[in-house]
């Protein structure tokens, strides 16, 4: 009797807390908005971005899934090609203190620089704050977002969920998929993936 | 174009290489392409067999050991991560069948899901004999074996292992030992859910509920699904025992976009039972 009450108490909450995590991040709803501050110290609301493509890549410099990307040039190409088109390209850092990947803000400039990436702006996430919105879950994952503020796109990068750098010349890239058809006004064809990498090393 | 060239280029390697295995002539020292052990980062791995002569039936099993903290992972890694990946030559009427998975545990990660296997896990691999194909003396089997092994940190390892038959005298020595560990992970391989059982899952807005109706009251269960991207892996499952059988409710993924027609998975109840089952969505 007892016991079937904690589980209905267990359900209970469950359930009130489903909204806030489950559709935050569902394509063809308006993306969470967020305010975050990039390594250079500049707030950006997401809102800010509104008429422009919205790119979000979450990162952590010591996972071999984003070492793959960022040791064979492809997230950088992507950042450079994307930007290049006025795609707005945010890359968040959603480590906390202390753990893998976690930057301060001159070591992210420091270390993006040498990288030569070239998205819009790096933020710097360590309460998991804006990470928790989108449900983010691994380094990478990747959201893209149309001018009216709809998330399109929640996934991962590619269709090659692995480590390993040799397989990217065979990847089909899902983040340029969605934003080559969303710019030409077509349907998404991949609009959702399961995102693949190390988990985030949030805040607990 | 150049991935095409790279896996032309790996199949003749491998067609090269199955000749070099058939042109060894029986007795002669085949010149081994790897050993029966391997290490990687916080991971040991070992290639071994459930029989010292080989033949229909045989199972071959990757045995990993793990340092404390560490994981690899399901064939469905949950919210990060991947499974091992295995690529083996044989020789001619001889292929391996794919891995038998052992019921993996849910691994926390800092609030995140993984489904895998800790401390020491061993993947049963059956092998398939041609009936028409007479097996050489002398054979060499090679794993070459990618894995991804995290603990909060990820570091991914490889290893490229061998197994020679007839056994040499320190494997013979073993083999019992291994037939052991092999066929205790089969015993932990998810079996065929019973026939008279029930599964069923019912969408609603957040959640799929899903019941099994196994004929008795089941105290505890977990579902593993086998799909990427049907249910929110990090999400608590709320089993509720039934009078005959579980409810288990479970979040829906963020990456779902429609309604899945059957959710299919790995039902883990009390005692270490495990059975596959398939559920209708309605």
């Amino acid at each position: 009797m007892k016991k079937t009450a904690i589980v209905a108490a267990a359900l209970a909450v469950a359930v009130a807390a489903a909204p806030t995590t489950t559709h935050a991040s569902k394509v063809g709803a308006p993306a969470p908005e967020f305010k975050g501050t990039d390594s250079k110290g500049k707030v950006h609301n997401l809102s800010d971005f509104k008429g422009k493509w919205v790119v979000l890549e979450w990162h952590n410099e010591g996972c071999p899934y984003v070492k793959k990307h960022y040791g064979g040039n492809n997230m950088q190409k992507l950042q450079k090609e994307w930007t290049a088109k006025g795609v707005v390209w945010l890359t968040v850092l959603s480590s906390a203190a202390g753990q893998q990947g976690h930057m301060e803000p001159a070591q992210a400039d420091a270390y993006f620089a040498q990288q030569k990436a070239a998205q819009t702006a790096v933020l710097l996430d360590p309460s998991g704050e804006i990470g928790r919105r989108y449900d983010a879950k691994t380094t990478p994952h990747m959201f893209v977002i149309d001018p009216d503020g709809v998330l399109i796109y929640n996934g991962a990068i590619d269709d090659k969920p692995t480590s390993d750098q040799a397989d990217l010349a065979a990847a089909s890239n899902y983040v340029s998929a969605a934003l080559t058809e969303g710019m030409a006004g077509r349907a998404i064809t991949t609009a959702t993936s399961r995102p693949y990498g190390c988990g985030i090393k949030y805040a607990r | 174009m150049p991935s095409i060239t790279l896996r032309a280029a790996l199949v003749c390697l491998a067609a090269a290489t199955a000749l070099a295995l058939l042109t060894v002539p029986a007795g002669a020292q085949t010149p081994g392409p790897g050993s029966r052990a391997g290490t990687g980062p916080h991971v040991r791995v070992e290639l071994i067999a459930d029989r010292a002569a080989p033949g229909p039936g045989m199972r071959l099993g990757l045995k990993f050991d793990l340092d404390p903290e560490w994981h690899i992972y399901w064939q469905n890694p949950g919210d990060s991560g991947g499974p091992p990946q295995v690529a083996w030559t044989f020789p001619p009427g001889m292929m391996a069948s794919g891995i038998e998975w052992p019921v993996p545990e849910r691994v926390d990660i800092g609030g995140l899901i993984n489904y895998g296997y800790h401390d020491r896990v061993v993947l049963p691999v059956v092998v398939a004999v041609a009936a028409d194909v007479r097996i050489p003396q002398r054979f060499t089997i090679t794993a070459s074996v990618r894995w991804m092994a995290c603990s909060n940190l990820c570091v991914p390892g490889k290893a490229e292992l061998a197994l020679t038959f007839p056994l040499g005298a320190e494997e013979s020595r073993q083999v019992a030992g291994w037939k052991s560990a092999v066929d205790a992970a089969r015993e932990r391989v998810p079996k065929p859910a019973p026939a008279p059982w029930k599964a069923s899952a019912r969408s609603a807005s957040d959640t799929f509920v899903l019941e099994v109706i196994t004929g008795s009251r089941e105290e505890q269960a977990v579902f593993f699904p086998l799909e990427l991207s049907q249910v929110n892996d990090s999400a608590e499952q709320t089993a509720t025992p039934l009078s005959g059988g579980v409810r288990v409710v479970l979040r829906k993924s963020s990456q779902l976009v429609k309604d899945p027609g059957v959710l299919r998975g790995v039902l883990a109840l009390s005692g270490g039972r495990a059975y596959m089952i398939e559920a209708p969505v309605r």
